[in-house]
Formats: structure tokens, C-alpha cells, sequence
């Protein structure tokens, strides 16, 4: 990122080599659509390289990064709600009914046995239980589940002390294991 | 037995200071100490050892969740629009560069228009102020004409106190007079 800085545009084509499928993958998971996802790490991107004279590697690149990106996906999620209000007033989940995810989050409680459902189920399933989560729990999950973040990166990243992090991440869990008590084998 | 922690959580104060420190030992973000104090707790208590374990699987099944990458073209559109916006950028700026320069150069000849005015205007005022308060030679040959027209005759003389005794005498009055004012 230094040498981007100093206006290495191969050093910053590397960047977008190196983070662009964290990014994306981050990304989806929280707007829930590639394509979507694709354009806000495009996004991303873009903004890091118009701000790249204001970098200070105080923090890490991934922080700064996984930060701007967590912007990004609040105003979309935030603008997308917006548009859902307008557009969907009489019926929650729009004319078709009740989505996919939600069906099968209202199906955890026909207590199906975990070792009967196929695997993509379980899968939705487990989505359903992600986007369950508030905004903020969601983020701090995927920054520790698929980053690999401490607490003080997390916090680093959505502006939040670790000992906010830590208890977010604690109701998240649990909220979590509430969602799935049905498919987790004991 | 979940449900049993849940109400040992919900009646007991520091129930959800031990739930954040279950998964704050399971992250692996605990010192030392609150690790020993956890590790003994869980090894005193079967339920709380069953709560950590459902926290636990619970977050292994994040793992069936699908990693998308980017598609092959990404970082390629990606680099293509920010180096048009880099360019668009420049030239936006460029008309915004030449403004701040031409602001510059207006702004240097305006200062040495108006340094040149404020060094005229103080040779101006020295100048009046020598030519009203400083006497010149002029002011000198002017103040001392009366002694020059009668130099001739002062030097003939050559005795100011013979000069003063005539003058007290009174004997010369009407030509000094005349001689004087012509």
C-alpha cells in the first residue's frame, strides 16, 4: 500500500489481486448477492485509491480496508431497506410471499432432525440465521469467522472498543445458537 | 439444559459476563487468568461445559456457508474504472490548476504594483519634507543678498565697531535707508 501511495499503480493492481476475493466474499455474505458485492468491493477499491495519499500505516491495510467496506455495505443494505419500504408496504417479504430464507427459519421449529437435511439445506439455513442478525453482529461474525480479526482489529474496524466487540460477538453467538439449536448434533 | 444456563444467565448478575467470556475464551481473547478461572468453571460445571460446547458447534456450522470469490474479470474492470476515474479527476482539475496559478501570478503582480506605488509615494513625502524643512544653498545665497550687495562696501570698511559708531551716530540715516530699500 506504501507504494501505492506513491503512485505504484502495479502495487496497487496487486492490492486488488490479494484482498478482491476477501472482499468479495465479505461482501456477499452481507448484501447477499455477488453481483451486488462485486460492485461495492469495486467500490472499495475506488475509494481506497482516491484516498491512498491520506493512508498512514498506523493500521493495517485489511482494517482500513474491511472498514470503508463496512460503510459501503450499511449505506447499500440501508438504501435497499429504504426502497423495500416504499415498494413493499402492504406485505413484508414482497407479492411472492415469504422468501426462501425465511420459510426456513420458520421451519427450525418443525424439529428437523439435522441428519436428514442435504447439506445445501443446512446451508440456507444457517444464511437464514446470519442475515437474522442485526447489522453490526453480522459484520463483527464474519471479520472473526472468515478473516480470522482479533477483537482490537474488529474494533479497529467498526469503530468499537474490544470489550463492545467481545460483547457483541457474545450476543451474536448466542442469538446464533438459539437460530440453530435445531440442526447442532448434541 | 440450554434453557437451564439461559435462567442461571437471566438470574444471576454475572451470568452475561460469563456467556461473553465463554466465547471470548473460545475466540481465544482471554489473559491467562480469566482463562484458569473458565477452565475451572467448566471443569466444576457439566451445564456450563454443554453451553460451551452448542457455542462452539454452533459456530462451526458457519463453515457450510459458501466462500464466493470475485469473478475472473473483477480486479481487470475493477483497475479499468478507477484509472478512468483518475483520469476524469485530472481533468477536472486541470482547469482548477491553471485558475490557482493565474490567481497566483495576479496576485505577485499586485503586489509589486503595489509595493512600486507605496516606494513613490514615500520618495514623494521625503521629498517634500527635505524641500519644506532642510535648508538648501538657495535658502542660504537668498537669506544673506542684503550682505552681498554691500559686500564690496563692507570690505572697504573692514571695521565692523567703525561701522557700529556710524550706525549710532545717526550720520548716514537717509542714504543707509535708501541704499537699503531701493
Amino acid at each position: 500500500m506504501l507504494r501505492a501511495r506513491e503512485g505504484d499503480d502495479a502495487a496497487f493492481a496487486l492490492l486488488v489481486e490479494a484482498y478482491q476475493d476477501r472482499l468479495v466474499g465479505i461482501l456477499n455474505h452481507l448484501v447477499g448477492d455477488r453481483e451486488a458485492a462485486e460492485d461495492l468491493a469495486q467500490d472499495v477499491f475506488l475509494r481506497i485509491h482516491r484516498a491512498r495519499d491520506r493512508y498512514e500505516p498506523t493500521a493495517k491495510f485489511s482494517t482500513w480496508l474491511f472498514r470503508i467496506a463496512n460503510n459501503l455495505a450499511s449505506n447499500a443494505r440501508r438504501n435497499r431497506g429504504r426502497r423495500r419500504e416504499r415498494q413493499l408496504p402492504v406485505q413484508e417479504s414482497g407479492p411472492m410471499g415469504a422468501r426462501p430464507a425465511e420459510k426456513l427459519l420458520a421451519e427450525k421449529s418443525a424439529l428437523m432432525p439435522s441428519r436428514l437435511m442435504a447439506r445445501h439445506e443446512i446451508r440456507d439455513v444457517v444464511r437464514a440465521a446470519l442475515e437474522s442478525l442485526g447489522e453490526r453482529q453480522q459484520m463483527a461474525v464474519l471479520l472473526h469467522k472468515f478473516e480470522g480479526m482479533s477483537y482490537a482489529d474488529i474494533g479497529a474496524t467498526m469503530d468499537l472498543s474490544p470489550s463492545a466487540v467481545k460483547s457483541l460477538l457474545s450476543r451474536a453467538r448466542e442469538k446464533l445458537k438459539e437460530q440453530l439449536a435445531n440442526y447442532v448434533q448434541e | 439444559m440450554m434453557h437451564e444456563v439461559n435462567a442461571m444467565s437471566d438470574s444471576n448478575g454475572g451470568g452475561n459476563k460469563l456467556q461473553s467470556d465463554l466465547v471470548a475464551y473460545l475466540d481465544g481473547e482471554l489473559s491467562d487468568r480469566a482463562c484458569m478461572e473458565i477452565e475451572q468453571t467448566l471443569a466444576e460445571n457439566p451445564r456450563i461445559r454443554c453451553e460451551m460446547e452448542l457455542l462452539e458447534r454452533t459456530w462451526e456450522l458457519l463453515d457450510t456457508l459458501p466462500v464466493s470469490k470475485a469473478s475472473e474479470s473483477f480486479s481487470q474492470r475493477t483497475l479499468s474504472v478507477i484509472s478512468q476515474s483518475s483520469m476524469a479527476a485530472v481533468k477536472d482539475q486541470t482547469p482548477a490548476v491553471t485558475t490557482s496559478r493565474s490567481w497566483s501570478i495576479d496576485r505577485d503582480t499586485w503586489l509589486a504594483a503595489g509595493l512600486s506605488m507605496a516606494l513613490t509615494l514615500t520618495a514623494i513625502l521625503c521629498f517634500a519634507v527635505t524641500n519644506r524643512w532642510m535648508p538648501t544653498e538657495t535658502d542660504r545665497l537668498v537669506r544673506d543678498l542684503p550682505l552681498l550687495i554691500k559686500l564690496e562696501m563692507y570690505e572697504e570698511v573692514s571695521s565692523p565697531e567703525y561701522l557700529n559708531t556710524l550706525k549710532q551716530s545717526r550720520l548716514f540715516d537717509d542714504q543707509s535707508s535708501s541704499v537699503e530699500s531701493p
